[in-house]
């Protein structure tokens, strides 16, 4: 069988782009329009489908730069030229799934729109199956169906795709710990074996040679992302996401059961692109009581890790720790770990998901930032709030005790008295306070409503924990 | 026994009048509550007394000392090595170490001590039905 040309280390799968360069994956309708239109009008159109083209390819170049961040030294123009093989190798991919939909629907053509929709579909199936936000991602890609299966495959290049894959499951490993050091050197090792793989054996990988470029694409580029984040907050804020620590802190706080069952029952997860912009969008806003920035008054930082698992656990009524599916967040004083569970992703206070997950990081960090910190005087901040609120004589005392939370938050309001923004809140001042400030930053404006009391107390007593533009930002507080 | 938590000790048996002379002749807050306790007076005087002391018929019935000077490595000297336990609504992590008999309580969460209780000596059962509050189901 004749081979391709083996391309050199230096040459790229990519052409040389050019505004007269029609992309492999000009649409059938595309075809179909020259003959009824005519060269000169169709050379128009596709000449514009390769500026986009051109430009899509730009713009994961400069995608590319940025996910780099401290990591390997690149210049612009390899960005560019390994974003135009990615944006090539998607096309190619596309091609072919949208292919399958028209043969699967036994047609041999359809009309521009039908045909756009395929692609449409096909794009998103292919960003879908190769991205991975969550461990079962992860789980999925290495057992896809087709791009680990040696058939077809060239002998020699056998243990080159083997190795792709050895790599990706270390770095899947890799992900729920905090050593970013090693997550960063193999996304590296992994892209320099997709590369050693890709030149020399390309002839012998089929489809696989685009599936592997989608990896580097969107599997290693979306990890890439999620890692800069992770850089960013270790080196600013000193803190560490670390999804084992938070199941070491949970064994530590509630049993004597083994790690391995911490694990079955937890289920360490890691945590989504979305969710570390939102926790990013936090920590700056308690930029100034955290890393370089914390004032010695406040003592040590008492965050040191960030972990994410499916489940908290609690006691059962034996004081056994059991798996608790609603518990949305914690935060382990002792361990000084905070942690996020699947319910505090899940909008239950707030319109959406990811409200809820930014409201719940709002209150754990209040509860580890805020409360102990002792103002002026030594008194407590918590005791502090407490007396301010009208309702609580300290953190874990109201003369409108009740049995419940909720019975003493109707205690609290019957009485004539402001009681907290929810009636979690009515818990302690500890769990009133964290609720406020959680409202103070996903509805500020109800806080205000319902709670103008706590809003003011807040506005002029809480403003050296937060940044001050967005802090000035907030409605002023009732008269 | 540390300082605070003897001298809030000593104040067990005193009677309401007393105490209020000694808090500075303040009013107490009526129809007060603790635990599955009501119509209780509340006396608290911060600037005279750290702790908040509730009265049923003119003795006393806890008095609350928050956030006291002990750390929790004085704990098993106060109470003695393995107290019976209650969780406790100071927080998910939190426990109230009884030990009844004595009318004595501390509250400790994530090895800070958040409060000490004071109360007639009692049985558990009549500290755990009476004087303590169930914790909700901690969610956050």
């Amino acid at each position: 069988m004749a081979r391709e040309r083996v391309l050199q280390p230096t040459e790229s799968r990519i052409a040389i782009p050019s505004p007269s360069l029609a992309p492999t994956s000009a649409p059938a309708a595309v075809l179909a329009l020259q003959r009824s239109a005519g060269n000169r009008a169709v050379c128009g159109l596709v000449g514009s489908i390769a500026r986009y083209t051109q430009a899509e390819a730009h713009a994961r170049g400069e995608e590319i730069t940025a996910e780099r961040g401290a990591g390997k030294k690149q210049t612009k123009l390899h960005d560019y030229l390994e974003g135009m093989s990615q944006v090539r190798a998607t096309e190619a991919e596309t091609d072919r799934r949208a292919a399958a939909k028209l043969k699967a629907k036994g047609v041999a053509k359809q009309d521009f729109l039908d045909d756009l929709i395929d692609r449409l579909m096909a794009g998103i199936e292919i960003a879908a199956e190769f991205t991975c936000d969550r461990l079962a991602d992860w789980t999925k890609l290495l057992a896809h169906p087709t791009l680990w299966d040696p058939k077809g495959v060239d002998a020699k290049a056998v243990p080159k795709l083997k190795q792709v894959r050895a790599h990706l499951t270390k770095l899947t490993r890799l992900l729920t710990g905090h050593d970013l050091k090693a997550q960063r050197k193999t996304i590296e090792a992994t892209e320099t074996a997709i590369d050693g793989l890709l030149n020399p054996w390309e002839t012998g990988l089929g489809d696989r040679v685009d599936q592997l470029i989608l990896v580097k694409r969107y599997t290693l580029g979306h990890e890439r992302r999620k890692l800069v984040i992770a850089e960013r907050i270790a080196d600013k804020y000193d803190i560490r996401l670390d999804s084992m620590e938070l199941i070491k802190a949970n064994k530590k706080t509630y049993g004597t059961k083994s790690l391995k069952k911490f694990v079955e029952m937890q289920e360490p997860e890691v945590f989504s692109l979305q969710e570390l912009n939102a926790i990013e969008t936090i920590l700056q806003r308690y930029a100034p009581v955290l890393g370089k920035n914390r004032p010695k008054a406040h003592g040590a930082q008492p965050l040191k890790y960030f972990g994410r698992a499916r489940y908290g656990v609690d006691h059962d009524d034996k004081g056994v720790a059991v798996r608790d599916p609603d518990t949305r967040g914690e935060s382990f004083a002792q361990s000084k770990t905070v942690g996020m569970y699947d319910a505090g992703a899940t909008a239950s206070q707030f319109p959406t998901g990811m409200q809820q997950f930014r409201g719940t990081f709002a209150h754990e960090l209040a509860h580890a930032l805020i409360e102990d910190v002792k103002a002026k005087g030594g008194e407590k901040t918590i005791q502090k709030y407490a007396v301010a609120t009208g309702v609580w004589t300290s953190r874990n005392v109201t003369p409108y005790q009740a049995d419940t939370s909720k019975k003493t938050w109707d205690a609290m309001k019957a009485a004539g008295k402001e009681p907290p923004i929810t009636p979690y809140g009515a818990t302690n001042a500890g769990e009133d306070v964290a609720d406020a400030i959680k409202y103070l930053f996903e509805d500020p404006a109800k806080l205000k409503t319902d709670c103008p009391i706590r809003y003011r107390w807040i506005l002029q007593n809480l403003g050296p924990f937060f940044e001050q533009t967005w802090f000035a930002g907030l409605p002023a507080a009732p008269p | 026994m540390s300082d605070a938590v003897r001298e809030l000790a000593a104040l067990r048996d005193v009677s309401l009048p007393d105490l209020r002379e000694r808090l500075g002749g303040i009013e107490g807050q009526a129809d007060a509550r603790y635990g599955r306790m009501d119509g209780l007076e509340m006396l608290h005087a911060p600037g005279a007394h750290p702790a908040i002391f509730f009265f049923r018929d003119g003795r006393l019935a806890v008095a609350h000392l928050p956030d006291p000077d002990l750390a929790a490595d004085d704990v098993e000297a106060l109470l003695g090595a393995d107290p019976p336990r209650l969780r406790s609504r100071a927080g998910k992590h939190a426990w109230a170490l009884v030990r009844a008999e004595e009318g004595l309580a501390v509250t400790e969460e994530d090895g800070q001590i958040r409060y000490v209780e004071v109360f007639p000596p009692t049985t558990f059962e009549d500290y755990r039905d009476r004087i303590h509050t169930p914790p909700p189901h901690f969610v956050e």
